[in-house]
């Protein structure tokens, strides 16, 4: 008992020493209307480690991205912070972004901010689940089309499924119908939903069969 | 010389002075900043060939269903252009990684050694435009058949379709 409690003290100081760079938070998630251009973000950190670190890196998943630091070497118990600015520009409906910051400890982080941006387009299900086995049975989600967007397309991107369109209100509300062939084999994939408002974009629903 | 006048030439003096610091500072860095902004389009392009912004086409872009085929029939070479960590957490199989930034080191990766391999070039999702960016690039530098997947790895990984780590 007395070895496991050193063991976790030893462990604990250890832990103190190189604790390394903490996040305030690692996702942030951040609504904005269509009509801004551009978003900034901050991720706030603090040294807690008893040894000066440096960002050896911050990459981002998109060229749409851009993060900063103020400094590159964080002092022990320093604050700061990472400076992301996303490019919205034409850009609708959810957006999730990485930033991958390494260190010279060694240490990997990845932020993700998702950006919510109001979306003429919305959708009463964006996921569709079947249980293995089950009855194929059709599901439904209705589309409704603020002003100026149009669907150009649905398709499923599994031959599993069959995705179609059935018009309620003629370029305004739409049932989007997806039925499974079978249920016997688990998939998990997505409805392909292709709008131009005005420019060509495409909206991913997910649609699986689980055990 | 009036105190205006002075004054006048004091402020120039020091701005002169603060751009030569800059400038010099500049020059020091290891990798010095662009004295003009360029997007990261006109970068790619003028750093693979200075003449590429003109001489460059457009690539054809692939839907999903023609990117899986042409994958499955291993007809293509695809090709990543997001950064390496995102790379390293999950791509295509069998695609080699060429981000944005590391565009002219593409004659010296084997892979990329026959200028007339089909390529398909994707990135992070249909609203990344590094994708079209590289193939741009890649079509500059005497690439034939350089086609971008738009949909990317969203698209790719929320179909279903097999991943590599």
């Amino acid at each position: 008992m007395r070895f496991s409690a050193c063991l976790v003290l030893v462990g604990s100081l250890m832990h103190s020493a190189y604790a390394g760079l903490v996040w305030e938070t690692t996702y942030r998630e951040i609504r904005v209307p269509a009509n801004e251009k551009e978003l900034f973000a901050d991720f706030g950190f603090k040294n807690t480690g008893t040894a000066p670190l440096d960002i050896a890196s911050l990459e981002t998943s998109c060229g749409c991205t851009v993060a900063k630091i103020d400094k590159k070497q964080i002092a022990p118990g320093e604050a700061g912070a990472v400076h992301v600015r996303f490019d919205i520009g034409s850009r609708k409906g959810e957006q999730v972004k990485g930033i991958v910051v390494k260190t010279s400890d060694r240490t990997r982080q990845t932020l993700v901010l998702r950006v919510l941006i109001q979306d003429p387009v919305a959708f009463s299900q964006r996921e569709f689940v079947w249980s293995s086995g089950g009855p194929a049975t059709p599901k439904e989600s209705i589309v409704e089309l603020g002003a100026g967007a149009r669907i150009l397309g649905v398709e499923s991107l599994n031959d599993q499924f069959d995705a179609r369109l059935e018009e309620m209100d003629a370029g305004i509300r739409y049932r989007l119908v997806v039925t499974p062939r079978s249920t016997g084999i688990p998939v998990d994939t997505s409805i392909k939903i292709q709008i131009a408002d005005p420019k060509k974009r495409s909206v991913l629903l997910q649609a699986r069969i689980e055990n | 010389m009036s105190w205006v006048a002075r004054d006048i030439a004091l402020i120039a003096a020091a701005f002169a002075a603060s751009v030569v610091l800059g400038i010099s500072t500049n020059v020091l860095r290891r990798v010095p900043l662009p004295m003009l902004y360029k997007n990261p389009e006109a970068r790619v392009l003028s750093a693979v060939s200075p003449a590429a912004a003109i001489t460059s086409g457009e690539p054809e872009v692939l839907e999903y269903k023609v990117a899986v085929q042409t994958w499955k029939a291993s007809a293509a070479l695809f090709v990543d252009a997001r950064n390496p960590p995102f790379f390293e957490e999950g791509h295509i199989p069998r695609s080699i990684n060429l981000p944005r930034d590391s565009i002219v080191q593409a004659g010296s990766i084997a892979a990329l050694a026959d200028k007339a391999r089909p390529l398909v070039v994707y990135c992070s999702g249909e609203d990344c435009d590094d994708s079209r960016i590289v193939a741009k690039g890649l079509l500059a530098m005497g690439y034939s058949k350089v086609s971008v997947y738009s949909g990317g790895w969203e698209e790719w990984s929320a179909s279903g379709s097999p991943v590599e780590k």
